[in-house]
């Protein structure tokens, strides 16, 4: 029987590790595949009642985003009260309005609903893009000092001087400017205009964006501003997170656009996590002050790694191989692999802290809900959550035991009291975050499982008291917590979904861990009066 | 970091389930100590005391019975049929009844209720509330019981019990748990009772914990817990073979209570039994059971008997 075991677990944790190896080692496949692109929706709402009336004068043009480098723009729809048209402007495309001058209704608001996809570039990608049109065009265009004061001019040549040479090359000239300003302008969001950004030496992205253009002009190097998004989040899940307005100039050397990123310092490279809105930003953002140009993104169906590449050379490795692969299954299920696969994770965790540390919990499947519920939202909108579910637990024995109600229709009660908390947290969060997320089992599983909890813990502290449902509740937080904390591994979640075969490993793991017969790390301090005390 | 642990021989929660719950006790003899209406009958069968069942109460349309039920007596106690930890209990006194037959007035051990609280505590039981599983239960109404004057001594309201733990049929370690004022009268370690060892030579409490602490009075009666001899000291550790005998689950724990006029009643069974009894001995589990497995099953209860009051000395006696 021992030998049968011990032969069962040298295999089940063997072969998934050796399969790896022989996929990964000798038939040179790919431990994770590399990502593909990330789609979004971008709606942008033009409200043409905002716009001021001299920019009213002239012909409605609109800045409109566009195709640019690793990102590809489709518009899918425009919705627009009056007639429009596509054309060139602001540094890539605008939307070109006639207005009814003779009406006298409101210009009401012009829609445009685009898709946008980002191919997410691995570091060292090429990052200059080279330009194809008429140089010389762009280069006066983007030369252009015009709009500097007399007085703003004669202070940025001044300040030129002291950091340039003349006999400089414009590489060099670029690269002095740009330690200037990252490291002798601190950043101040509140600091916008170029005259106070030169006396204080302090500014904003655009502040200090609009002090490198200058100088870079002065220098007779073309440069322009790019009005981007950076977004912080998990790209692979297709959640972006914060996503923050930010500005960053290029210069044109020669014949390419060299990005220059003063906001996460990166001399010519461009910036990761990013999409580009428009190139023209000193034209957009007189717009975008007016505040008529309102932008909402939301992530679409995520395409997290590019299955196909991957699918076509394991199928170049084994047949069988690639049939049991995860990657042959359609995106939406995909997904919910990609979750499904963390629960036997989670138990492996449970096993362990319950029987090596010796955390009790209540249920088994209470904190890897949690755990996936904290993945899903956030941690803090999943400790509101779990907050008010504990309020539940402890107001509805106070209130619901005066009743003397029938189990089940109480219980039917709570489940619903529970959706209704969840319902609140929805709506309160809703403009962060949907729990409701496109994995319907994943959704109604844990309203069940929160419901049940709930009427545990609420008996558990009627009968054995505070302290022993607080010590319970804690061991269910840490467990939850210790969950989350290794469920954010993007390499885990990725390295499940390309080796699913290590579930045989996790067996083994639970065999080991389900034949310890040695001591709980708790019960040092269960039996530590007996230590004391005790003979040997 | 184990060693002093495993120095004292003491059992682990893992090493109880993987080495002896689990290849002793088969699952399927679970229900004989999970269900107390089972455990009653088997009891009768085997003429092994316990107390008198009034009533079983299996499901929620039986409730309007009650006074036709109980109209005879004056007190009771109220159990889940497969409750765990002592929860789920309530003791019912001075019930009075009126002439139609309805229940008049009573005392309980959750202070001041009427008769339709006490109808929704048995709703609750039979919705399986207070169930180890969750699962409907069934109720019992069962002979209340008064504490032999000995015991009675060192309890706070409640009623004392002692569990002995047997394995393969052989008594090897017991304990005295005493209800105090924090466990609110009930008999178990973690609501606040406190927990004696007892030396199996004797039936002599030898040291006691309270609150995983050692103490040498009871914190309510402040009577001196060693001075405590129990008696019926063998027929409680006959009577422990013997639900071996019965039950076939080869490491039990079985609680008995001491009655003022019946003597020693097995109050029930459990198959999981807890290991503060160590702690309440000063002394781990493991040496003796490790002992008791290279003896013979098959044995008279009296050699069995014989050979726990010999070899299951107390191992220090706290003055």
């Amino acid at each position: 029987m021992k030998s049968f075991k011990a032969l069962l677990l040298t295999l089940l944790i063997l072969l998934p590790i050796a399969n790896i190896f022989y996929k990964v080692n000798l038939r040179k496949v790919s431990f994770i595949p590399k990502a593909s692109s990330n789609e979004w929706t971008v709606e942008i709402v033009y409200d043409l009642n905002l716009i001021s009336e001299d920019q009213k004068k002239r012909a409605l043009s609109l800045p409109l985003i566009s195709s640019w480098q690793n990102q590809k723009v489709e518009i899918k729809k425009i919705n627009s009260p009056h007639r429009y048209n596509l054309a060139p402007g602001f540094g890539s495309r605008a939307i070109e309005i006639v207005p009814d001058k003779d009406s006298d209704k409101e210009l009401g608001k012009l829609t445009v609903l685009a898709s946008l996809s980002k191919k997410i570039t691995s570091p060292g990608a090429q990052t200059r893009s080279k330009v194809y049109t008429d140089r010389e065009e762009i280069r006066r265009k983007y030369s252009n000092q015009d709009s500097l004061s007399e007085e703003l001019k004669a202070s940025i040549t001044r300040l030129n001087d002291q950091l340039v040479i003349p006999s400089d090359d414009s590489l060099e000239k670029i690269r002095k400017i740009y330690y200037y300003i990252t490291e002798e302008v601190l950043r101040n969001s509140s600091i916008d205009s170029l005259d106070e950004v030169l006396s204080l030496r302090e500014g904003s992205d655009w502040g200090r964006a609009q002090l490198l253009t200058q100088l870079a002009r002065l220098n007779k190097i073309p440069a322009r501003i790019n009005l981007a998004y950076r977004y912080s989040g998990e790209v692979y899940k297709g959640q972006m997170g914060d996503l923050k307005k930010s500005f960053f100039p290029e210069v044109l050397i020669g014949e390419y656009w060299y990005p220059i990123d003063i906001v996460t310092n990166n001399f010519m490279r461009v910036p990761e996590k990013h999409f580009i809105l428009y190139q023209d930003a000193e034209r957009v953002r007189k717009e975008l002050k007016s505040k008529h140009i309102q932008i909402n993104i939301a992530p679409i169906m995520v395409n997290k790694v590019d299955s196909k590449t991957y699918q076509k050379k394991l199928r170049t490795v084994s047949g069988f191989l690639s049939y049991v692969s995860l990657h042959s299954l359609p995106l939406n299920q995909q997904s919910s692999f990609y979750i499904i696969l963390l629960i036997p994770i989670g138990t492996l965790l449970l096993s362990f802290s319950r029987n090596i540390i010796g955390v009790n919990s209540f249920g088994i499947f209470t904190p890897i809900i949690l755990s996936l519920f904290f993945i899903e939202t956030s941690f803090l909108i999943g400790m509101a959550f779990f907050s008010l579910i504990v309020v539940i637990g402890f107001a509805q024995r106070f209130i619901l035991d005066k009743f003397y109600l029938l189990a089940v229709p109480r219980l039917s009660i709570l489940l619903t009291l529970v959706i209704m908390v969840y319902l609140m947290t929805s709506l309160i969060f809703s403009h962060e975050f949907s729990l409701a997320s496109d994995n319907a089992a994943l959704n109604y599983f844990p309203i069940v499982i929160i419901t049940i909890f709930i009427e545990r813990f609420s008996v558990t502290f009627i009968e054995e008291g505070f302290k022993s449902t607080l010590k319970t509740l804690m061991g269910t937080l840490f467990i939850s917590i210790l969950c989350y904390l290794i469920f954010r591994s993007e390499f885990l979640r990725l390295t499940l979904f390309n080796h699913p075969e290590l579930l045989f490993a996790v067996v083994g793991l639970n065999f080991i861990i389900g034949s310890y017969k040695g001591y709980r790390l708790t019960e040092l301090m269960r039996f530590q009066e007996l230590i004391k005390g005790g003979h040997v | 970091m184990f060693k002093e642990l495993s120095q004292l021989g003491i059992l682990g929660i893992n090493r109880r389930i993987g080495e002896f719950i689990l290849p002793y006790n088969p699952r399927h003899f679970y229900p004989l100590v999970d269900n107390k209406i089972k455990t009653y009958q088997l009891c009768l069968e085997n003429g092994i005391p316990s107390p008198t069942h009034y009533w079983q109460i299996q499901s929620h349309g039986e409730l309007k019975e009650m006074s036709r039920q109980l109209s005879e007596h004056s007190s009771f106690a109220i159990k889940p049929c497969r409750g765990a930890m002592g929860n789920g209990i309530l003791i019912v006194n001075d019930v009075k009844w009126q002439e139609d037959g309805d229940l008049w007035s009573f005392k309980t051990s959750k202070g001041d209720l009427d008769k339709k609280d006490l109808e929704y505590f048995i709703s609750d039981i039979l919705s399986g509330m207070y169930s180890l599983s969750g699962l409907p239960d069934e109720a019992i109404i069962q002979e209340k019981l008064n504490p032999h004057p000995e015991m009675a001594r060192f309890s706070y309201r409640g009623i004392a019990d002692i569990r002995v733990i047997v394995f393969r049929g052989y008594p090897v370690m017991a304990m005295l748990r005493l209800p105090t004022s924090l466990s609110r009268g009930r008999a178990n370690l973690h609501q606040g009772a406190v927990g004696c060892g007892v030396d199996l030579t004797t039936g002599r409490v030898c040291h006691a914990i309270w609150q995983n602490r050692n103490i040498t009075t009871h914190p309510d009666t402040d009577e001196v817990f060693t001075t405590l001899t129990l008696p019926y000291w063998e027929d409680i550790l006959t009577m422990a073979v013997k639900c071996y005998a019965i039950t076939d689950m080869g490491y039990l724990g079985v609680d008995i209570v001491l009655d003022e006029e019946r003597g020693p009643l097995l109050l029930e069974m459990n198959a999981r039994p807890g290991l503060s009894i160590q702690t309440a001995n000063m002394a781990g589990l493991l040496p003796r059971l490790r002992l008791v497995k290279n003896q013979p099953e098959k044995l008279s209860t009296d050699k069995k008997v014989k050979f726990a009051m010999q070899n299951f000395p107390a191992s220090q006696i706290s003055k």
